[in-house]
């Protein structure tokens, strides 16, 4: 497992990158939400799921092209705010996140983290553990469209992550107990 | 303790080229075409389900490589006009719709019987153009058009 650098000059956002992934975890999302075979795939498979009040009977089509624009719109703005400079990138970043559960203390070792996508009513998802103060760490991201995370096999996936990250970094000794972490300026 | 974690999480930081700023940049110069063609794929997608098609059997009806349709299925590939007449024959849909112009003449059999004349050219005050033209053509703007 390696950590990958969202934005080339500093390292307040990591994504997780498998051995043998040519991707990481962020890039392979961005990947999937702009490819129009996969959602295809995703949105008939989940058609119950987005035939539910909630998404007020939209399409599998317009499903398809409202994610796309929503999923492009949001690696735009990540692209504008990569230019700006590290400390107003990180303000902006630190707003992105909020905490996985409702009723998770506010601080944690390791706290298991989310960003939503960027329309009012979204479906995507980014999750993310959080390191000391300021750091993230992308550990997946899915299109979620019950109330509940633990509903559906993708977003238990998701769930399997966060715990299999949380677990890993741990082990391996990378974060102390305080959940703080230096990281090298390279 | 802190120094045994920095140089630890040292060996898991990898810096390589991202993917995501590149496909941000190029979406940036190639947005044009490229929504219209995650428009045409949905589409493509959409008939290949409710006519229960595969990718397979559309490329061997279009004399493609299953690859590359799945390419286009994708909604990155800069389709050109001979690929999407041929989607559209081979699955008998409509992709794209373009002005049409109608003539307004009569095509007739045989060259012979064509009466042939050079059109009298008046001599007209300048600005007179706009007022005195009158095409025999009928021009029908549309916008280009992809059924979602």
């Amino acid at each position: 497992m390696k950590f990958v650098p969202i934005f080339d000059d500093e390292d307040y956002l990591l994504s997780v990158k498998g051995d043998h992934e040519k991707y990481c975890e962020f890039d392979k999302i961005l990947r999937n939400w702009t490819d129009i075979e996969y959602l295809d795939t995703f949105f008939t498979t989940h058609e119950v799921d987005l035939k539910r009040p909630f998404w007020e009977g939209i399409s599998v089509e317009q499903a398809i092209i409202e994610t796309r624009n929503e999923a492009i719109k949001f690696r735009q703005y990540l692209r504008r705010i990569s230019k700006k400079n590290p400390s107003e990138r990180l303000v902006l970043l630190l707003r992105l996140f909020q905490p996985l559960k409702k009723d998770q203390p506010t601080i944690s070792f390791l706290e298991k983290k989310k960003a939503y996508g960027l329309r009012n009513k979204t479906w995507l998802r980014i999750y993310a553990l959080k390191f000391g103060e300021d750091k993230y760490l992308i550990t997946g991201g899915a299109i979620k469209l019950t109330d509940n995370m633990s509903e559906r096999e993708h977003t238990r996936e998701e769930l399997r992550k966060l715990e299999t990250c949380k677990r890993y970094i741990i082990e391996e000794g990378i974060v102390d107990e305080d959940g703080i972490i230096e990281l090298l300026e390279l | 303790m802190k120094d045994t974690a920095k140089n630890k999480l040292n060996k898991y930081i990898s810096r390589e080229s991202l993917d995501w700023m590149a496909q941000a940049d190029y979406y940036e110069i190639n947005k044009d075409w490229l929504n219209k063609s995650a428009l045409i794929a949905i589409k493509i997608l959409s008939t290949l389900r409710s006519q229960s098609i595969t990718q397979k059997a559309l490329a061997d009806s279009m004399g493609v490589t299953p690859q590359y349709i799945n390419k286009v299925v994708k909604g990155y590939e800069n389709l050109s006009l001979e690929t999407i007449c041929k989607i559209e024959r081979s699955l008998g849909i409509s992709l794209i719709s373009v002005p049409s112009y109608e003539s307004s003449q009569v095509i007739l059999d045989s060259f012979s019987t064509v009466p042939f004349s050079i059109p009298k050219i008046e001599s007209k005050p300048i600005g007179s153009k706009k007022t005195e033209y009158n095409s025999e053509s009928k021009y029908q703007p549309q916008e280009i058009h992809i059924a979602a």
